[in-house]
């Protein structure tokens, strides 16, 4: 998946795994940039009766580089809190949930919002911000997306937030790809090609997610000075990570005391591109990655440079990628994967795309150039496409990020550095799914992300 | 170089020891991020002493969102025997 449960240690922490990254221009508020984190994969929704919630015990972050240092100059920091209404039951919520503040519902949660400037002050922007609770039911959570909505918070500044639940965005049909990577639609291709050829699976259409959504005006974004009118300026990218943190030791109470925890924060989950821990990351060192911040990815470069799976498609795929398998073999490096990825796109790389180039130091970053307004007619598969307000310049909730990664890493995107190499055909026909059913992923305003799908009638993922 | 929880947490069935009293050592390493709110760390909070390596007498305080690293094998040599 995007990077849900994308590394062994995580896999068992999902309360900390950051599953998918969003940063894009707000489409109704362009003076505006969205970030999104999404935590806890795969949330099954009649997953009662201690329904899903965010840690209080993580520190759960979202980082800004605004200067090409590969280090974060802007961090949003979100702490949790929880609490009990009502000891003596054991039940999430004792009626209908119809107001944020509702006595029935039994274990609200609650954060705070806090900005770190690097080399500068720290700011707490808003304290006792409501969560909205799970989306139970219609007799527990009647008219949920107005529940929900409520929960949409305005902090000063400018600045929106949410904390909750929210429908999955990210589609992928992901029986197929860690099926030894068959790849709709010439599965029949694939070297083991057993006789059921059936179009792609979205395997998360009926889950949610917990979402952390930070809408913040640009100008609050970029450095000092910066012409945000202007996309060939490199003050109009900003490189994004998000990241989850816990304390370095916790001691477990028993029955005697309570649990605590102590120490610095230790980094355990972080996520720039979406599927670079996932794919080109090899499992002994995934831990590792989540643990180390994006200055020091230079480590993982050959990954990059290198993929595995480039290596697999011509094995997989006999005679379906030669050009693919030569390139392999040449031993060249992939040039363009590395721009895409760890040190963004150099201006006049893509035809019509002003690029979004932070440094030569090599750093996943989700990296966005914010002068680029939104897209009247979006394409799910962004810059490849020719819409270059989609990933890799930043990522919105909708973009096909899975089929624009599989193709880069197939061969589509080389050409771009490196003239003499010819994509295969296949190489431009993979489609992660044909034709994915997006009805109630998104909304139309902040937090963007659809309204959660209810236990009741979604009994079953 | 980063510890990772699964690392600390296997060192710490052998090393690690909660406390109930606050000791005075210089703090030489601090949260990547620090916390906005007061710090933890006073007499009434519990600690945890880490000794990293018993053979060397090196010992971590953890504390709040803080790690203050020293040496003291006196310090490990009394926690040593009373572990035994």
């Amino acid at each position: 998946m995007s990077s849900h449960r994308e590394a062994p240690e995580i896999s068992k922490d999902p309360v900390a795994d950051n599953t998918d990254v969003y940063a894009f221009v707000s489409p109704n508020r362009p003076d505006t940039v969205t970030f999104i984190a999404n935590y806890i994969p795969l949330e099954g929704p009649a997953g009662g009766p201690n329904f899903y919630e965010f840690g209080s015990d993580v520190l759960y972050e979202i980082h800004i580089d605004n200067d090409g240092d590969a280090e974060e100059e802007i961090t949003y920091q979100f702490r949790f809190s929880t609490k009990i209404r009502n000891e003596n039951t054991f039940l999430y919520n004792v009626g209908p949930i119809t107001s944020l503040d509702s006595p029935n519902w039994n274990r609200p949660q609650f954060y705070s919002v806090t900005r770190v400037i690097k080399g500068g002050k720290t700011t707490v922007l808003a304290e006792g911000l409501t969560c909205p609770p799970c989306n139970v039911g219609v007799r527990s959570t009647p008219n949920y997306a107005t529940l929900a909505q409520a929960a949409v918070h305005t902090i000063g500044d400018g600045i929106k937030v949410f904390a909750g639940q929210r429908r999955e965005g990210f589609y992928v049909d992901l029986g197929s790809v860690f099926d030894l990577a068959a790849l709709r639609p010439f599965q029949s291709l694939h070297l083991i090609h057993p006789p059921n050829n059936a179009p792609g699976v979205d395997a998360i259409k009926a889950v949610n997610v917990h979402s952390i959504a930070i809408q913040v005006p640009k100008s609050q974004l970029a450095k000092e000075g910066a012409n945000l009118s202007d996309p060939t300026s490199a003050a109009s990218v900003i490189g994004v990570y998000a990241s989850a943190s816990r304390k370095r030791a916790r001691v477990y109470g028993g029955s005697d005391e309570a649990s605590w925890d102590t120490g610095p924060w230790v980094q355990v989950s972080r996520l720039g591109n979406p599927l670079f821990n996932e794919v080109l990351v090899p499992m002994s060192k995934k831990d590792l990655w989540n643990a180390t911040d994006p200055k020091d990815d230079a480590q993982f470069a050959k990954g990059v440079q290198h993929p595995e799976l480039a290596a697999l498609l011509p094995v997989l795929y006999p005679g379906v990628f030669p050009n693919l398998d030569a390139f392999n073999k040449s031993g060249g490096t992939r040039d363009d994967l590395v721009a895409i990825l760890l040190t963004g796109i150099p201006a006049g790389v893509v035809p019509g795309f002003p690029g979004n180039f932070t440094t030569t130091r090599q750093s996943d970053f989700l990296r966005l150039n914010m002068a680029i307004p939104p897209s009247n007619n979006p394409n799910v598969l962004g810059v490849v496409a020719g819409d270059i307000a989609g990933f890799p310049n930043g990522r919105r909730v909708f973009d096909d990020v899975t089929t624009v990664e599989i193709r880069a890493v197939a061969g589509v995107t080389l050409p771009l550095v490196n003239k003499n190499f010819t994509p295969d055909g296949a190489a431009s026909l993979v489609t992660d799914i044909q034709t994915p059913d997006l009805t109630g992923r998104y909304i139309n305003d902040f937090p963007y992300l659809g309204v959660p799908l209810d236990g009741y009638d979604t009994p079953s993922s | 170089m980063k510890v990772s929880r699964r690392k600390f947490i296997a060192g710490a069935s052998v090393g690690a020891v909660a406390v109930g009293a606050g000791i005075a050592v210089p703090v030489i390493a601090a949260s990547k991020s620090p916390a906005p709110t007061k710090s933890a760390g006073t007499s009434s909070n519990p600690l945890m002493v880490y000794v990293t390596n018993p053979s060397s007498g090196d010992v971590e305080l953890l504390v709040g969102s803080k790690a203050v690293r020293f040496h003291d094998p006196d310090l490990v040599a009394r926690l040593l025997k009373a572990a035994q």
